[in-house]
């Protein structure tokens, strides 16, 4: 299927630093898309871009049928993109039920209620994120996307700081909204559960990325399995 | 940006919290320094509807809604639009209060 989501070509520095030089992440619709890299390569930067959270340095978001030269989250999202980031979705000036009700009002969006009992935090609604442990605010923030209804995902390190339970959990709602149609791309190091999960993986490395394929073939690649995957899976072994 | 009941209170009703607790600041200032707060000039009175807006938007990212808000479609600039809203009807007001005082 054509990809709903394509950044392409993008370079991006940091204070003279090239962190990319000539990435591509593309979003299939139905299908959920993991880009493994090891930390600081350039994955979140990237994700970040493809969102129009930040500026490339050079390079095109196209985006359901439509050339942004100079993304914006905020045009991105009106056309059906939601950016998950790796942190601090939610204010803490307003109740859960208050913001997802924001967003079902302004989208026309699904029940919060229902969206709230898919992800276990129905008793949570009317408590402020602060008031929440980590693995319930990554819910909470789940059951925004859930509201909102995207035709697209893009979702930095979703997994960053929740125990393995919530970690499940998770990955069932994005394989959840992938066989609904929506393009999901993650971004995380949880290899075991991605690899399983996961429709395609992209591999992040020296400010490019690699289309790898399905995860059968993915794990096949050479350069992938050893710069990436044996130190990953050896930091995360016993 | 797509008329939102929630979001046009939650951020009006924030332009006019922050807005009173500006002006009161100021206007204390403005009594120190000898002016009558309800009769600023033209130019005072724009600027004290900037600085409240700012001070809205540095709230907003203190509470870091950036990202809340452009994933609901909502341009920072209709934003500063809310923000703005309270203190110049504010400013109105107390401008026509301190006419009709004089």
């Amino acid at each position: 299927m054509k990809p709903i989501l394509t950044a392409e070509s993008v370079t991006k520095s940091f204070g003279g630093r090239r962190v990319l030089s000539s990435a591509t992440l593309r979003a299939v619709p139905g299908e959920l898309r993991v880009m493994f890299g090891r930390n600081g390569i350039g994955k979140s930067t990237l994700l970040k871009i493809a969102a129009g959270w930040i500026p490339a340095d050079s390079g095109a978001v196209h985006f359901n049928g439509r050339v942004y030269l100079s993304a914006r989250l905020w045009q991105l999202a009106a056309a059906g993109l939601f950016y998950l980031p790796d942190h601090d979705l939610l204010s803490n000036a307003f109740t859960v039920r208050h913001q997802l009700e924001m967003i079902r009002r302004q989208f026309d969006g699904a029940d919060v209620a229902d969206a709230a009992d898919r992800l276990g935090i129905a008793s949570h609604l009317d408590k402020r994120p602060a008031q929440l442990s980590g693995g319930e605010r990554r819910r909470a923030e789940l059951a925004a996307v859930l509201v909102r209804r995207p035709t697209c995902l893009l979702a930095d390190e979703p997994y960053r700081g929740i125990a393995p339970k919530d970690a499940e959990d998770l990955t069932a709602i994005f394989a959840a909204l992938a066989a609904d149609g929506v393009a999901v791309v993650i971004t995380g190091h949880e290899v075991p559960t991605l690899l399983h999960a996961a429709h395609h993986i992209t591999w992040c490395t020296a400010g490019t990325t690699y289309e790898l394929g399905p995860p059968h073939i993915a794990t096949q690649h050479d350069a992938f399995r050893r710069e990436y995957l044996a130190v990953a899976l050896g930091a995360s072994g016993p | 940006m797509r008329s939102n009941r929630l979001v046009l209170q939650a951020y009006l009703f924030r332009g006019a919290r922050l807005w009173v607790g500006t002006r009161s600041i100021l206007s204390a200032v403005f009594l120190l320094a000898g002016a009558d707060p309800l009769r600023l000039p033209m130019v005072a009175t724009v600027e004290v509807v900037v600085l409240s807006v700012v001070v809205c938007f540095v709230e907003t990212n203190r509470n870091r809604e950036r990202a809340l808000l452009a994933n609901m479609g909502v341009r920072p600039v209709a934003v500063g639009a809310l923000f703005a809203v309270p203190a110049l009807v504010g400013e109105i007001v107390l401008r026509a209060v301190g006419a009709a005082v004089s």
